[in-house]
Parts: C-alpha cells; sequence; structure tokens
C-alpha cells in the first residue's frame, strides 16, 4: 500500500536535484558595499517611524505650535475670539412617558418686591410720631396704609393696641 | 557596548547581529547582507529570470529590510524574515513590468547540450519541460516550490514567507506536483 504522498516521491527528488543557476561572481563583487551606500542616511527605523528628518519636522512642529499658543495667550480680552455663551436647552417632555409624568416639576413663580408705600425704610420712627402720622390720615388712607404692612403683625398689634377705633 | 567590539562578528547569529544594527552598529547589518545575498539574488532570479533585475530587487529587498529591522521580532529566522521581504519585492516588480513574460530559459546548472548523450539529452528536456510547467504556474505556485525544493525551506518555514497557512502550502504543493508530474511523465514518454 502506497503512503500519502509517495505517489509525488519521484518528482519531489527530481525537484530538489534542481539547482538554480550560480550568481555570477562579479554581480557580488560590490553588492554588499552598494547596499551600505544606499542606507548611508537611513537609520534602522524606530518603532515611531520617523528617523532623523521626521523627528526634527515634529520638534519644529512643536515649537510653532507653542509659540502661536504663547501669542494667542498674550492677545487683549477683545481681541480673543469670543465663543457664544451656551443657552440652555430646552428638553421636550411628552406627557405620554408615565415615567416622564410622574417626576414633579416644580416651576419657581416669580417673586415680585414692592417697597412700603410712605414708609421711610432707612429710619424708625417713634410710636409718637407714628400715632401722628396715623392720626393725619383719614380713614381710606389708613386703610391702605394696612393693606401695605399686612403680615407685620407686630405692628399691626401696636396699631391696634394704641389707635383708638372709634 | 565594550564586550561588542570584542565579539568576533563573523561568528555571531544572524538574530544577534539584528540586535547591534538596531542599536546602530552599521558593521553587523553589512555582515547580514554579505551572508544573505547570494542566496537573496538567487532566489530573486528564479523568479525574474535576469540577474541584473534579481540583483537590483535583492539590493531593494536589504535596504527596505534595513529601514524595519524594529519590526522583526526574532520569532522566526531573519532569514526567513527576510526572504518574505524579498519575494513581495519580486511580486512587485512583476506587477509593475506587466509586459514581463517568463522566459523558457532555464534557470537550472548544469543544462546538457543537446550534442551530448542521449541520457544528457533526456535530461536536458526534462529540465526544459519542467521550466515550461514552472512558467505556467501562479506567483504563490511557483514561489512554493521554489522555496520548498530549490531552497529546501521546511513547511513551516514557507508558510512564514509567503504569510500562508500551513495547510495552504501543502494542499497548493499537492496541487502543483500533480501538475509537474503530469507533464513530466508526458515528456518523458515522448522522448523514450
Amino acid at each position: 500500500m502506497k503512503e500519502p504522498g509517495e505517489d509525488f516521491k519521484e518528482i519531489e527528488d527530481f525537484l530538489k536535484k534542481q539547482q538554480i543557476k550560480k550568481t555570477p561572481p562579479e554581480l557580488l563583487d560590490k553588492f554588499s558595499k552598494e547596499v551600505m551606500d544606499r542606507i548611508q542616511t537611513e537609520q534602522p527605523g524606530s518603532p515611531w517611524g520617523l528617523g532623523i528628518p521626521g523627528a526634527v519636522c515634529v520638534i519644529l512642529l512643536l515649537a510653532v505650535g507653542l509659540f502661536m499658543w504663547g501669542s494667542y495667550q498674550h492677545k487683549a480680552p477683545e481681541e480673543k475670539i469670543q465663543l457664544p455663551k451656551p443657552t440652555a436647552a430646552v428638553i421636550p417632555v411628552e406627557a405620554s412617558s408615565p415615567a416622564v409624568a410622574a417626576v414633579p416639576v416644580e416651576v419657581p413663580q416669580p417673586v415680585e418686591i414692592s417697597q412700603p408705600v410712605n414708609v421711610p425704610q432707612d429710619q424708625e420712627l417713634s410710636v409718637e410720631e407714628t400715632i401722628q402720622i396715623l392720626e393725619e390720615l383719614d380713614e381710606e388712607g389708613l386703610f391702605s396704609l394696612m393693606e401695605e404692612v399686612m403680615g407685620e403683625e407686630f405692628l399691626i398689634q401696636e396699631l391696634l393696641i394704641t389707635v383708638p377705633m372709634t | 557596548m565594550a564586550d561588542e567590539a570584542e565579539i568576533p562578528k563573523e561568528s555571531v547569529s544572524d538574530e544577534r547581529l539584528v540586535i547591534f544594527a538596531v542599536n546602530g552598529d552599521r558593521r553587523s547589518f553589512e555582515i547580514l547582507v554579505r551572508r544573505h545575498q547570494e542566496k537573496a539574488v538567487q532566489i530573486a532570479y528564479s523568479f525574474i529570470h535576469n540577474f541584473h533585475d534579481a540583483k537590483d530587487i535583492a539590493q531593494d529587498a536589504f535596504v527596505k529590510s534595513f529601514k524595519s529591522l524594529y519590526r522583526f521580532q526574532q520569532r522566526s529566522k531573519f532569514s526567513t524574515w527576510f526572504y518574505r521581504i524579498l519575494i513581495n519585492q519580486c511580486k512587485d516588480f512583476l506587477k509593475r513590468k506587466k509586459e514581463f513574460t517568463s522566459s523558457n530559459e532555464s534557470i537550472f546548472e548544469n543544462i546538457a547540450s543537446p550534442t551530448q548523450t542521449d541520457d544528457a539529452f533526456k535530461a536536458h528536456q526534462l529540465k526544459q519541460t519542467l521550466m515550461e510547467a514552472l512558467n505556467s504556474l501562479t506567483f504563490k505556485q511557483k514561489a512554493i516550490v521554489i522555496l520548498s525544493y530549490f531552497e529546501e525551506h521546511s513547511l513551516e518555514e514557507v508558510s512564514t514567507i509567503l504569510g500562508i497557512s500551513i495547510g495552504t502550502v501543502k494542499a497548493t504543493r499537492f496541487q502543483v506536483l500533480a501538475k509537474l508530474k503530469k507533464e513530466l511523465i508526458t515528456s518523458k514518454e515522448k522522448a523514450s
């Protein structure tokens, strides 16, 4: 029984006997010298694949970049590029989404700050002075003033005590 | 690097010479070139069929290998790695030179003259048939024959050099042998 590949033993032996023509010696005379001349200016290379010319280019690029960055830093603020301020993004909320709808959203109400009418802020009045001002007020003015100061319980109590309600 | 200078470089292994060369020792690379130049030209010649072009291709391959020495990971022999570069150079050359047609001029040694004895004449005819059969092969098939039989590289080496699996090498070699055998048998029959 023949071994696998035995069919080709004869042809393999024939092929192995063949010898490729020898290189003419004159071609090899200066071969290595010519190769070494060609790689005279080359480097064995580096993992960066740069070599000396590449490294010089990178250094130059870095220097130019550094110079440009430095000169930009020294510019007046108005000469610098003004970036637009970010605006609040409006995110549409779909009420149909139960997860979103379940989250209570508190909308802050605008707060109005009103100055009390006819009452100077930076000076305190004595009780006598207050009574005098109140006595000068007619009924409508008195109620108007009371409306202004609603919430200031102390003052109201003072008024109730000291102002004879006739 | 003091110890480097003391070592006679001619006796140093290829792989150590590569390390020296990567570290800037050009003399080590020159030794590598001298060690492999003859084989390199011969392999290129077996593809190109012209010694002058083969020499240029071999030189290009050495220059290219020098530039990418850092990529040599020492996972294979230097020669295996270098032959891969060389064969790629041959392939590129043949692609560039589209008008190139393989000549039937034998690349083998000891071609007997037809005026010699009958046996010599038969041998001459067989070699001629082999050349014609080789020229009809694809680049990959031819490379497998050249590396496996004429250069006697192992299956693993052939697979590494050509960048294909061992299975592909085996299968392709089988196809090629079948084809060559057929051609040679026919030629023998004609001669007898």
